[in-house]
């Protein structure tokens, strides 16, 4: 082969490859408004509303609720003091009111809770049932009557970050979930049939549900990528949002129509995660460095005071270190979060590098987003603004 | 078609062979990882004989956490049987009477080893090596442990 076509053949090899190395870097960056927060460049504003006093070794950073009082129209933190054993109402942003709620008439453990007023708060327990604290009396209701595809061996539960109990159109909105292992086929198929998220209506002293939602997509039947447990966001107009750890799509549902659409959301550097193999379901070791080494979603929140939506995803990084130790934690990886607008165009991406903020604890309000920061001796929330 | 097989039969022992060689290496490597770390954290090294080291590291299931602890807690007189915990774990201690071979990792580092020890785990020592690393659930807790009298 002649030396002159050698060297052709290389350099244009080297032309596409740069070409190609471009073209992916132009893709990688081509959001407009990117922003990277590190240790030297932190864009957050301390202590904006107070947030920080309440913190303590006694309170849970991921179980804050935001409560608006429609009759007065004030705004309040509520968290939970497991000291205590109440929940405190902190009006917000200036701390000119607090009121405690004990709860000492509660005997079961609780897992979460949602508030219609300050004198009727539901509770969850990982149980059939639901706790309702009404003026100090406790009422305890069981989940009765049937309704295709719920499953009555199922409890009642929810996760604060992930999937919350909460009061929706005055109903509650609570996720159905299996307590046993899903160690067959069988059970693994009823469970991503069954549609995770019941409303429920408290009506003459029983608890109906009214409606069930999340379903899985069909997708799941064959090949779960280890999801378990859809994300539920509430977006404007009271719609119910599912997303998934594994996909860049989300369902909307609208409840009022039973209207139901798939949007796949523009996720720059998302990559595809890689098949589960199923026979390694009981391996924890497969499962935490699958989990480390995909991309894969967390949270979709909907912040109606800024009127955005912001998806956050965990970045894939090597499980196993050369000196003998491992990435095992959420806190390991790189987070991204994206910022869509009412209609779910991408604004702005900003990246986060491991290590500094619990993306559990993370909450809207106002022109600010709250996130924990991981320091032990310095836990605290960093007010950021993306605007 | 005997070609094939024989053929097939070589690929097939081949690759057994490779991974006997990767499980031997995985546990040399994990060998020296936990000698590592009981020297730093706990200034102790395993012994010559066989020992078992039950580990409940910071994401435990709560079933298989009891069962571990209500087996050491049977286990206090073997002078061969430890458990290892994870200080975010260490509270559930609080119910039970161990006195003996339990060694609390206050900084957690046990979650962090390339172990396989990321549920509770039943690790042996055998003839200053390990010989196996298993996941440990209240199903199988008493086929894998030592038998007590």
């Amino acid at each position: 082969m002649p030396l002159s076509f050698i060297i052709f053949m290389v350099s244009s090899k080297y032309i596409s490859f740069l070409i190609i190395i471009t073209l992916s870097l132009y893709k990688f960056t081509s959001c407009k408004d990117e922003m990277y927060v590190g240790e030297n460049y932190i864009a957050f504003i301390k202590d904006t509303i107070t947030l920080n006093k309440y913190l303590s070794e006694n309170i849970d950073p991921q179980l804050f609720k935001y409560y608006k009082d429609n009759k007065t129209s004030k705004e309040y933190f509520v968290y939970y003091n497991l000291l205590s054993n109440s929940l405190n109402f902190i009006e917000i942003p200036d701390s000119s009111f607090s009121e405690s709620v004990n709860l000492d008439a509660i005997k079961q453990k609780f897992t979460d809770f949602a508030i219609f007023s300050f004198d009727s708060i539901a509770f969850t327990h990982s149980t059939k049932t639901i706790t309702i604290l009404a003026y100090n009396k406790m009422i305890i209701y069981e989940v009765k009557g049937k309704i295709p595809y719920y499953n009555e061996n199922y409890v009642l539960n929810s996760i604060p970050t992930l999937f919350p109990i909460t009061v929706y159109k005055n109903n509650l909105l609570v996720y159905n979930f299996p307590t046993e292992t899903l160690d067959s086929d069988f059970k693994l198929k009823e469970y991503f049939n069954s549609p995770r998220d019941s409303k429920l209506e408290i009506k003459d002293d029983t608890l109906k549900i009214t409606g069930l939602y999340g379903k899985y997509p069909h997708y799941y039947q064959k090949n779960h990528n280890y999801v378990y447990s859809p994300v539920r966001s509430i977006a404007k107009d009271s719609l119910l949002i599912y997303s998934f750890d594994d996909s860049r799509k989300i369902y909307i549902y609208n409840t009022c129509n039973n209207d139901y659409q798939e949007k796949e959301l523009a996720t720059p550097g998302f990559q595809e995660n890689f098949e589960f193999d199923k026979k390694q379901s009981s391996n924890f070791n497969y499962i935490a460095k699958y989990h480390i080494e995909n991309d894969r979603f967390l949270n979709l929140i909907y912040s109606p005071f800024q009127k955005k939506y912001i998806r956050i995803l965990s970045r894939r990084i090597k499980f196993e270190n050369n000196d003998g130790t491992i990435n095992s934690s959420i806190h390991d990886k790189p987070i991204s979060l994206f910022i869509y607008d009412e209609n779910f165009n991408l604004q702005r991406r900003i990246e986060f590098p491991p290590g500094l903020y619990n993306f559990n604890a993370f909450y809207p309000y106002r022109e600010f987003i709250y996130i924990l920061t991981l320091d032990k001796n310095n836990k605290m929330f960093h007010a950021f603004n993306f605007n | 078609m005997r070609s094939i097989s024989i053929k097939t039969l070589f690929f097939v022992g081949l690759l057994s062979l490779l991974s006997c060689s990767n499980e031997e290496d995985r546990l040399k490597r994990q060998t020296k990882i936990f000698e590592n770390y009981l020297i730093t954290e706990f200034n102790t090294k395993p012994g010559d004989r066989e020992e078992y080291y039950f580990i409940i590291p910071s994401m435990a299931c709560a079933g298989c956490e009891q069962a571990v602890i209500r087996y050491i807690q049977r286990a206090q007189k073997e002078d061969n049987i430890f458990l290892i915990i994870s200080g975010n774990q260490a509270k559930t201690l609080q119910d039970f009477d161990l006195q003996h071979n339990v060694f609390i990792d206050t900084e957690n580092k046990i979650d962090r080893l390339n172990l396989d020890a990321l549920n509770t785990t039943l690790l042996i020592w055998d003839k200053k090596k390990i010989r196996s690393i298993k996941y440990i659930n209240p199903q199988n807790i008493d086929s894998l442990s030592p038998k007590l009298n």
